[in-house]
């Protein structure tokens, strides 16, 4: 872990490769920040959708389940190629998409990023609210200017720690961790020790009557919330020498931390009706127990908001045009827009939560599908990496730069999900209750890509297969 | 196809990429069976151990 500042710096503002001989995480290092950005208070509101429908038993086990799955998923998806060449996740899905139509992917992370983003910033603006009427110190009403507020100052914090690029990432996530960890024990500590006997007699609020579609249910809710990693993974594991060194980081590090997480939403619904430790705590243990949440809260946010940060930056920069621009300009780009919405629109992301992870397992699933069945399966692990970098005639200039195999399953997929779950109502059909919606999304979206990649793409010479 | 400029430096990247020898390796045995237990096997259990 001794990369020059500059040096790393000058890599992620290109969005070129790395060499294997800049790739210095071991196994520690990415399993730390992998925790960090995975560890954010989006759990607590994952946990409160599940807990309005299982129990703690129910809910902690299909939240898990569907989380390693989904884990398991962009693992396959990214790990292998990003590890192997030293690229990001939309790099990643050039040779799926064509040199042109991975722009698809630039949209679906930028637009994922900035709203799991926008979600974070609102919930620290309320917590930094919520204690501060709490203990006497603002008004009723204070919420109002509060989360605009918090918002601006949480976006110039990351953008000062990003102007050093992924050292930054890592130094901060550094110094989190302990402490994300320790007060999230301690949180699950509280909960179990005075509330244990009220958890285990409560009743989901909104369970629909199905006991298996409310499992299921739970099951789609952890599978979505892992799909989301998609657009961060690529840029964290692509500091590894290999895909050894991410495996069990990206498993474990970053795919347990959300479950484990949400236990403590889930449990806190269940008990006590909220999911935002900065007002349960208080109601537990008084004012310090609330500006210890609080300080929780602001931990684990921002190392979630910074890693997703870096990740839509290095992103941008492969889009023509951002690849000229400067560092912090187009650090710029990933943040404001964060902002302006933390400012002027403060509850859309908030009040639309189930609707936003069900746009995730839209896109996402099919998504890590295709890319699962391209590199894994048709392609043998194998991509041609000058490609991924030429704009004009090459190897993943398909048709005009588009790959219509990768067109039609992303097509499919986001058919098959709208036909087994709603996004909007959360209305199903069947086998929605015994498969989720996500799984066979993801088979489906696969499925599509092989056919028409064998039917058309390669008899017709396209592609580098 | 490959006639377009690059700049030098993700030229010598590209470059020293396309050799095998200094690429990332893939998934061990190992890593098959780590991914298979934590992403398959052990959801399975733990789904079963919830629904009981």
């Amino acid at each position: 872990m001794t990369t020059n500042p500059e040096t790393q710096t000058a890599v992620d503002s290109t969005g070129w490769p790395l060499l294997k001989s800049e790739r210095r995480w071991g196994q520690k290092e990415l399993w730390i920040v992998l925790m960090v950005a995975a560890a954010a208070t989006w759990c607590y509101i994952i946990g409160e959708y599940v807990g309005y429908y299982l129990n703690l038993k129910m809910g902690f086990a299909a939240m898990t389940a569907g989380s390693m799955i989904g884990m398991f998923l962009v693992t396959l998806a990214v790990v292998p190629c990003a590890t192997k060449y030293g690229i990001d996740s939309i790099a990643s899905a050039r040779p799926q998409f064509g040199n042109r139509g991975w722009v698809i992917t630039v949209f679906l992370q930028y637009t994922s990023i900035i709203g799991w983003n926008c979600l974070l910033l609102i919930f620290f603006g309320k917590s930094v609210a919520q204690l501060l009427v709490t203990v006497g110190v603002v008004g009723e009403g204070a919420e109002a200017w509060m989360v605009p507020a918090a918002s601006v100052v949480a976006c110039v914090v990351v953008f000062g720690v990003l102007l050093r690029g992924a050292t930054g990432l890592e130094q901060v996530s550094k110094v989190l961790f302990l402490f994300i960890v320790g007060v999230g024990l301690w949180m699950i500590y509280m909960l179990l020790t005075y509330q244990g006997e009220a958890i285990a007699a409560a009743t989901p609020a909104y369970a629909s009557g199905d006991r298996l579609w409310d499992y299921t249910t739970g099951i789609e809710l952890g599978i979505v919330s892992l799909l989301s990693w998609w657009p961060y993974i690529g840029s964290m594991v692509r500091e590894a020498p290999n895909a050894h060194t991410a495996t069990l980081p990206s498993m474990l590090g970053m795919g347990l931390p959300v479950p484990l997480l949400s236990v403590i939403g889930l449990a806190a619904v269940l008990a006590l009706q909220v999911s935002d430790p900065s007002a349960w705590l208080v109601q537990l243990g008084g004012p310090i127990y609330g500006v210890i949440a609080l300080l929780f809260v602001i931990a684990a946010n921002l190392g979630t908001a910074v890693a997703g940060v870096y990740a839509t930056a290095v992103g941008l920069r492969q889009v023509p045009g951002f690849g000229r621009l400067p560092w912090p300009v187009t650090l710029l780009f990933a943040i404001v827009p964060v902002g302006v919405i933390g400012v002027f629109l403060p509850d859309l992301f908030f009040g639309n939560f189930g609707v936003f992870l069900a746009f995730i397992g839209v896109f996402f699933a099919p998504l890590v599908g295709i890319q699962i069945v391209d590199y894994l399966i048709l392609r043998r692990q194998r991509i041609d990496i000058r490609a991924i970098y030429l704009s004009g005639k090459s190897a993943y200039s398909y048709w005009g730069g588009i790959n219509p195999a990768a067109v039609a399953g992303m097509v499919a997929g986001f058919f098959t999900y709208i036909y087994l779950l709603d996004p909007i109502s959360y209305a199903s059909n069947a086998p929605y209750q015994y498969l989720t919606a996500s799984l066979p999304t993801a088979v489906v979206g696969g499925l599509i890509y092989l056919i028409v990649t064998k039917l058309v793409v390669q008899p017709a010479g396209r592609g580098g297969y | 196809m490959t006639d377009q400029a690059l700049h030098p430096d993700l030229e010598r990247r590209i470059r020293e990429l396309e050799n095998p020898a200094n690429q990332g390796e893939g998934f061990t045995g190992g890593d098959w069976a780590w991914l298979l237990i934590t992403g398959v096997i052990g959801p399975v259990l733990l789904l079963i151990w919830g629904w009981m």
